[in-house]
């Protein structure tokens, strides 16, 4: 009888977290948050974060449903049918039915899901080889430098082209312009190049939902795209506008270390902020 | 605990005690008889003290982990004084590198690997089905001896220049082949590739043994879906053994290569790592990195389903047997189990959505992935369609799968996040996928592992084990479990990254350490309740109380033999009428109905 | 039987209920377990021992380092000591200029700050939430400040956040105000205002940077600074040994302590392809802290290797305390007057970005006639194709040549590329070849630099700078060499036009080999291949560009490197 008690509130106990921590996360979760960083994901400000965010919650809400029911089941089971008694268990070796039932079922669920993320997966892998109306490739605004164990951002500086005189360099911090096109999203893309020097590494930015590992020897084109209004609603009344950027693939000893921010600025600064860079890049400090 | 040792029903087969009434062998000696065994019981147990072994060494890496991830360089106790003298006893970056790359190692190679397909696979098959021993009893114990080697390599591999090797268990390159990336890829990487090789070694022979004894050794009416589910779990399990471990050590030994012979597989040209290039130092170069992964994943995948497969088997056996009730669906079980190995193959690209992979293959492997996840359900269903309507016997094993089903559904559940690609984009390489696969590794194989021991035990060792620290041992167990890894969703949520060795210097990491304390302690908690658990298997190896051939009423093969089977396991010729569930049948008086009875009318 | 030999085991295991219990309420006992480490200690230096040993003077290291530790302190209480002659002047080892000291704290200084990491806690203080500031990495004392002396203000007694403030209790934090916040609210300023200025003008004491160097630096650059961590061995180039005063990526004359600044810059930007990362996520206010800190051990590392030569020429093995105060004035006042040493800070860089190519071009080629000629003598180290260590027929200037049977190889030394065999060639640039047609070869020894490490040229075309690649930087390393290694400064005779000029050689043979303009290049051939083709073009190539086999064309410009 012990065992049964225990035994059964052990399994309420779990399914009771399990629900609580996720669908009651808005108290639960964010509750013993300190600061502007909460138990869950931090804001979401990219143009496309929005739409995985969604398929998380899809997916958490059939999760959910699906947790509730099997764990309930078994709870239940455990407390009918582990008490004594001197009859025997029921003598069955299955049911077709039951078993296309909860084949179809799941099926069917995940189908929903995998159909459902197609069109999300696309647009965050293909859309950085877009080409603009006069079907050229869209401008890369920097190389992102992967090595041990610092981020590096290779600007082409005025003119546009990598490997000329006025490429600047900025360590740590990436500087992206936020491309004020009222609803147009697909011009707010910022294309990128993604390389490593030396290892795997992992160019993560939380706030942007964005991961990519940087290969060595591959080049890869990337795109992010932030969106301004989440952006304003966020960042819009701190003093510090940046975010974190994150090493996401073991890169040595020093993963840990390998650190950096994102700010985003509104075109014209972004431009002050290139010419600024341009100055100190010839200046004599 | 009453109906263990009630009276087996059966005359003839229940005389408590067990007089060895093997056939007339010449006595072997000792180490014939325990070393250099070619019994697949003795070869079954060797495995398992392996296992256990190992799995102490990875628990304390682990404890070392949660340490350093709780409070941050701060002084190590015990170790401290003897590794970290120069750093005031605070442990050091590479070390923490070595640590979960040997954690990760272990775990996998060293303790589920060998105690789910070498202890059991050895110890269950040829009883399961009605065998004196294995089809090829030299190999199985060069299958044992070969992981001798293995042992000694992972061992050495801590003692080379530079430590452990330290380039995650994933071994991916650069990181892992060039000599200069990590202190750990000196030349201990290619001490851990020849751990890893023998380890493969010691599983083919073991997986060729289980396929030829299946095949060729089943008792006379045993067909294959008389068969219990462990056989035919660690059956799927060896077949993907045999078609993915040839590539794990082709994949392998190319890394060997590039290290050792500078081939250049692996090594793209150009690079500057730690002020070594490669080509210079005269390596060949122009390789790509990406086809590790691709290699790796391709085994590694399979690999967590030769985990996770024979843990279902072995789980469905013990439920069917501590419920009193037929396994719900036995060929849907055996069906699902074996599109698991199926899909299992042409998945492993869900490890790499974020590696910079062919976008139009991640959609393959993501509808793929997807569809893997159905047999897994369908299990779970199955086994609470088992559930209800039983008669459920809250024995110790029972209690431990019935947490197994508990924390499956979780793992199973969240893996689901993993396969959604945009999803996984943001959760990939966070501490929800070290959540997820803990909680289908640790809270699936290792809590079936538990319960398997706790039900096989009599039949190993003849002796029963306690079952009231049995069931401490599982309460405490399973609430440290959850305690560990429950939260370690919620870090991953916030975006922790894993192998991050001191993660709250990034402001979006800061305020998760009370969260990593908690897991910390509870995991300390986990790895000294375990206790209960060491105590009472060595305690009742020679303490424990007798038990006769059957203490369970189970209904299949091997607990026809004695309690311990003799040479040769059985001492009477057997023959096979029905199904391995046949609890609480109409047919027979007793609620079980063992498979070797003969047709009786009721 | 062995079970039966165990048997006489079975008293203890039958209590076993009791031991397990006991163990584990142990372990829940220890629940709010709360670690701390223990504290490192300095030692001295292993060069100082040898030299003591040698001159048999090895019993009185401890008069050494006691000497060192009442100039420096201990890593968890350190100090500059100050001496009468210090105090007469006014002057502050620490920095040079104004700056008021008081006896007892004046290892803090106050610089202007412009904290990055705690505008985090200002946002949140300006929002009113208090209540949620979260502590603060490695700053032990402006949190104690801010849980004492803003108790009322965390634990939401005051009625109205933003009100006027009760002046907070001058007794304690603020006793030495100008020390700690210089610029204190005055009476009627508001609790959010002192708490703002707590945060944006905070100091760290060194106390507080040795703590963050225990956990930053620590691991790699040793207790002492000796570049010797337990991580050091695993790294290329080796980190850096402070110890002997010599920085090598600075804005002073060769040979120079380096400026505040130049440390500094270090932390925030990294050496690039070294292990040495940016520290950027630190507010300004932690790294000039470090700074302090790194400072420290340099001084320390100076004065004691100026004490052991003073004990060695000493006849009595004695340290008289004039001897010891002279030394630390020395070691001290040359990192004070860094500053004074500061070059080219008036230097007008040239804007190539604004040149036209053809001047770039003609300026190029001047400055490649110079990196050739024999006055500026670039070549005989970097290789006439600017590839440095990487040519294949390493510059000779740079190693000497050793008999391979008779020398004595140093494995550690040779482990790190130290040794370099290379094909002998003849006159007309074949390789010379024995009887049986292998091919001749020598082995040379790389010259180590101050630190003991091989002295490895940079190869330009990576487009790797260390030190940073902006012209200024180049313009320093060429004017005023690199401190420590065999880069010399330029002769006198170079006027500051051809050194630029050698800039611009530089840059454009880093440029040249850029991987993404290679590319660029590629992919423009490539076009006009397509268009001479005629529109065969279509979208395969450009859906290649995404990732999978995209990589492997930047892969091949080292072999147009070498063909030019």
């Amino acid at each position: 009888m012990i065992m049964r008690i225990t035994t059964t509130l052990l399994m309420l106990a779990l399914l009771i977290l399990g629900i609580v921590s996720w669908v009651d996360y808005e108290y639960w979760l964010m509750a013993p948050s300190p600061s502007h960083y909460t138990w869950w994901w931090p804001e979401e400000m990219s143009t496309l974060g929005q739409r995985s965010d969604n398929l998380f919650w899809l997916i958490l809400v059939m999760v959910t449903v699906m947790f509730a029911i099997t764990m309930g089941a078994l709870i239940l089971s455990i407390w009918k049918f582990s008490a004594k008694r001197e009859d025997k268990a029921v003598f069955t070796h299955g049911s077709h039915k039951l078993e296309l039932l909860w084949t179809a079922i799941p099926a069917a669920l995940l189908l929903v899901i995998a159909f459902s993320q197609m069109s999300t997966f696309a647009a965050m892998q293909f859309d950085s080889s877009m080409q603009d109306e006069d079907g050229h490739d869209l401008p890369v605004l920097c190389e992102i430098w992967g090595s041990q164990f610092d981020w590096r951002f290779r600007y082409p500086g005025k003119d546009g082209r990598f490997g000329t005189n006025d490429d600047f360099e900025s360590v740590y911090e990436l500087v992206m312009p936020l491309r004020d096109t009222e609803k147009d999203h697909d011009k707010k893309k910022v294309i990128f190049l993604l390389r490593s020097r030396d290892v795997l590494h992992s160019f993560f930015v939380p706030h942007l939902r964005f991961k990519r590992d940087a290969v060595p020897g591959m080049t890869q084109r990337i795109w992010m795209a932030v969106d301004d209004k989440q952006l304003a609603e966020i960042m819009g009344g701190r003093e510090d506008k940046t975010f974190d950027i994150i090493c996401a693939e073991l890169c040595g000893w020093g993963h840990y270390k390998m650190s950096g921010r994102v700010r985003v600025l509104p075109d014209a600064e972004y431009e002050a902020w290139v010419d600024e860079m341009t100055a100190l890049q010839f200046g004599n400090s | 605990m009453s109906d263990t040792h009630a009276s087996n029903p059966r005359p003839g087969m229940g005389e408590a005690g067990t007089t060895r009434t093997s056939h007339e062998h010449h006595e072997l000696g000792f180490i014939r008889k325990y070393i250099f065994s070619t019994d697949h019981k003795v070869i079954g147990t060797q495995f398992m003290l392996l296992g256990l072994v190992f799995f102490v060494l990875g628990g304390l890496f682990a404890m070392a982990i949660r340490y350093q991830l709780a409070w941050p360089w701060e002084s190590m106790p015990v170790i401290g004084d003897l590794l970290f003298p120069n750093t005031g006893q605070a442990i050091t970056p590479e070390f923490y590198t070595m640590l979960f790359t040997m954690h990760g190692t272990i775990m996998i190679f060293f303790v589920i690997i060998p105690l789910l397909t070498g202890a059991f696979g050895n110890f269950l098959i040829p009883l399961m089905i009605g065998a004196p021993d294995m089809a090829l009893p030299k190999l199985n114990m060069f299958g044992f001896w070969a992981m001798i080697p293995a042992v000694f390599c992972v061992l050495m591999s801590f003692h080379q220049p530079g430590g452990g090797p330290a380039a995650g268990w994933t071994a991916y390159p650069t990181l892992s082949t060039i000599e200069s990336a990590a202190p750990g890829s000196v030349s201990a990487q290619t001490w851990w590739l020849l751990a890893l090789t023998w380890v493969g070694v010691s599983s083919m022979m073991g997986a060729v043994n289980y396929v030829t004894t299946i095949v060729k050794m089943r008792a006379p009416g045993m067909t294959l879906f008389r068969m219990p589910l462990s056989v035919w779990a660690l059956w799927i399990a060896a077949m993907l053994q045999l078609f993915a471990l040839p590539v794990l050590t082709a994949a392998g030994l190319m890394q060997v290569a590039d290290r050792v012979l500078y081939t250049g597989f692996f090594t793209p040209t150009n690079l500057v790592i730690n002020q070594l290039n490669p080509e210079g130092a005269g390596a060949a170069a122009g390789g790509q990195p990406l086809l590790w992964q691709h290699l790796f994943w391709f085994y590694s995948h399979p690999a967590v389903y030769i985990m996770i497969v024979p843990a279902m088997g072995m789980a469905s056996d013990i439920l069917s047997v501590h419920a009193r009730k037929p396994i719900f669906g036995y060929k849907p079980m055996v069906y699902s189990m074996s599109s698991i190995a199926g899909l299992g193959f042409i998945v492993w690209g869900h490890h790499m959505f974020a590696a910079g992979m062919n976008p139009a293959l991640g959609m393959t492997f993501m509808v793929a992935t997807m569809m893997i996840a159905l047999p897994s359900a369908v299990k779970v269903f199955n086994w609470l369609g088992t559930l209800w309507g039983a008669r459920i016997q809250l024995t110790t094993p029972m209690l431990f799968i019935l947490g197994f089903i508990a924390m499956f559904i979780i793992g199973g559940l969240s893996g689901i996040w993993m396969a959604a690609t945009p999803v996984d984009i943001y959760i990939h390489d966070t501490y929800i996928i070290v959540a997820h696969f803990h909680y289908v590794v640790f809270g699936g194989s290792v809590f079936a592992i538990f319960a398997a021991i706790y039900h096989w035990f009599p039949k190993i060792f003849g002796r029963v084990m306690n079952e009231t620290l049995g069931k401490i041992h599982f309460v405490g167990s399973f609430i440290f479990t959850n305690g560990v890894f429950y939260m370690m969703h919620q870090l991953g949520m916030a975006g922790l990254m894993r192998r991050t060795a001191d993660p709250y210097d990034y402001e979006t990491y800061a305020h998760l350490q009370p969260l990593n304390v908690f897991i910390t302690i509870s995991a300390f908690c986990l790895f000294v309740w375990q206790v209960f658990f060491v105590w009472n298997f060595f305690h009742s190896m020679f303490w424990g109380k007798r038990v006769s051939r059957n203490p369970w009423n189970a209904c299949s093969l091997e607990w026809e033999a004695p309690s311990p089977p003799g040479h040769g396991n059985f001492d009477r010729p057997l023959r096979v009428h029905r199904g391995p569930y046949e609890y609480a049948s109409p047919d027979v008086e007793e609620d079980f109905f063992a498979q070797t009875r003969e047709v009786e009318s009721k | 039987m062995a079970t039966q030999r165990l048997m006489c085991l079975r008293p203890l295991a039958q209590c076993n209920p009791l031991v397990l219990s006991g163990m584990l309420v142990g372990v829940f006992a220890s629940c709010d377990y709360d670690p701390g480490h223990v504290d490192p200690a300095f030692s001295l230096s292993e060069s100082t021992m040898t030299s003591l040993d040698e001159v048999g003077l090895a019993s009185s290291s401890p008069q050494v380092s006691g000497a060192l530790t009442t100039l420096f302190g201990t890593p968890q209480d350190p100090h500059f000591l100050i001496t009468t002659e210090m105090l007469d002047g006014d002057e502050n080892p620490n920095l040079s200029g104004d700056y008021e000291i008081s006896e007892e704290q004046w290892e803090v200084i106050v610089t202007d700050n412009r904290s990055r990491r705690f505008l985090r806690q200002l946002d949140l203080i300006k929002a009113g939430r208090f209540a949620a500031v979260p502590e603060p990495l490695y700053a032990e004392d402006l949190w104690a400040i801010w849980t004492s002396d803003f108790a009322p203000l965390h634990t939401g007694e005051p009625a109205e956040v933003g009100g006027t403030a009760v002046k907070v209790d001058p007794a304690s934090a603020f006793d030495d105000e100008d020390l700690w916040v210089p610029g204190l609210p005055e009476d009627g300023a508001t609790w959010a205002e002192a708490a703002e200025l707590l945060f944006t003008n905070w100091y760290p004491s060194l106390r507080e940077s040795a703590e963050m160097y225990r956990v930053q630096c620590l691991h790699c650059h040793g207790v002492e600074g000796g570049g010797d961590g337990p991580t050091a061995e695993f790294l290329e180039p080796r980190p850096r040994d402070y110890r002997l005063g010599k920085f090598k990526w600075i804005a002073v004359d060769n040979g120079k302590r380096p400026r505040r600044q130049d440390l500094v810059d270090i932390l925030m930007h990294g050496s690039y392809t070294t292990a040495m990362p940016s520290f950027a996520r630190f507010s300004s206010g932690q790294l000039h802290g470090l700074v302090d800190y790194v400072r420290l051990l340099a001084m320390r590392g100076e004065t004691e290797a100026r004490l052991v030569l003073e004990m060695a020429d000493s006849d009595s093995g004695d340290l008289p305390l004039g001897t010891i105060e002279s030394n630390y004035t020395d070691v001290w006042t040359n990192w004070r007057d860094a500053d004074e040493n500061y070059v080219a800070a008036d230097v007008t860089v040239p804007r190539w970005d604004q040149m036209s190519v053809a001047e770039q071009m003609t300026r190029g080629e001047h400055g490649r006639e110079l990196f050739m000629g024999i006055l500026a003598n670039c070549f005989s180290c970097h290789g006439a194709d600017g590839r440095g260590a990487d040519a294949p027929n390493l510059p000779i200037s740079l190693a000497e040549v050793v008999d391979a049977d008779e020398h004595e190889i140093d494995p550690e030394y040779e482990a790190r590329g130290g040794y370099r065999w290379v094909e002998k060639v003849d006159a007309a640039g074949r390789t010379m070849k024995d009887e049986d047609g292998h091919a001749l070869r020598d082995l040379y020894r790389i010259k180590p630099d101050d630190w003991g490490n091989p002295s490895v040229p940079r190869n330009f075309t990576r487009s790797i700078f260390r030190g940073g690649s902006r012209p200024i930087d180049l313009y320093r390393r060429i004017k005023y060499g690199i401190t420590g290694t065999i880069m010399p400064a330029a002769e006198v005779s170079i006027s500051d036009a051809d050194i630029w000029d050698l800039v611009i050689y530089v840059r454009i043979l880093a440029n040249s080999h850029d991987l993404a303009r290679v590319r660029e290049h590629k992919q423009a051939a490539l076009a006009d291949r397509h268009a001479a083709e005629h529109e065969h073009s279509d979208s395969d190539d450009s859906s290649n560009a995404n990732s999978g086999d995209g990589g492997q064309d930047t892969d091949n410009n080292h072999n147009e490197a070498s063909d030019h």
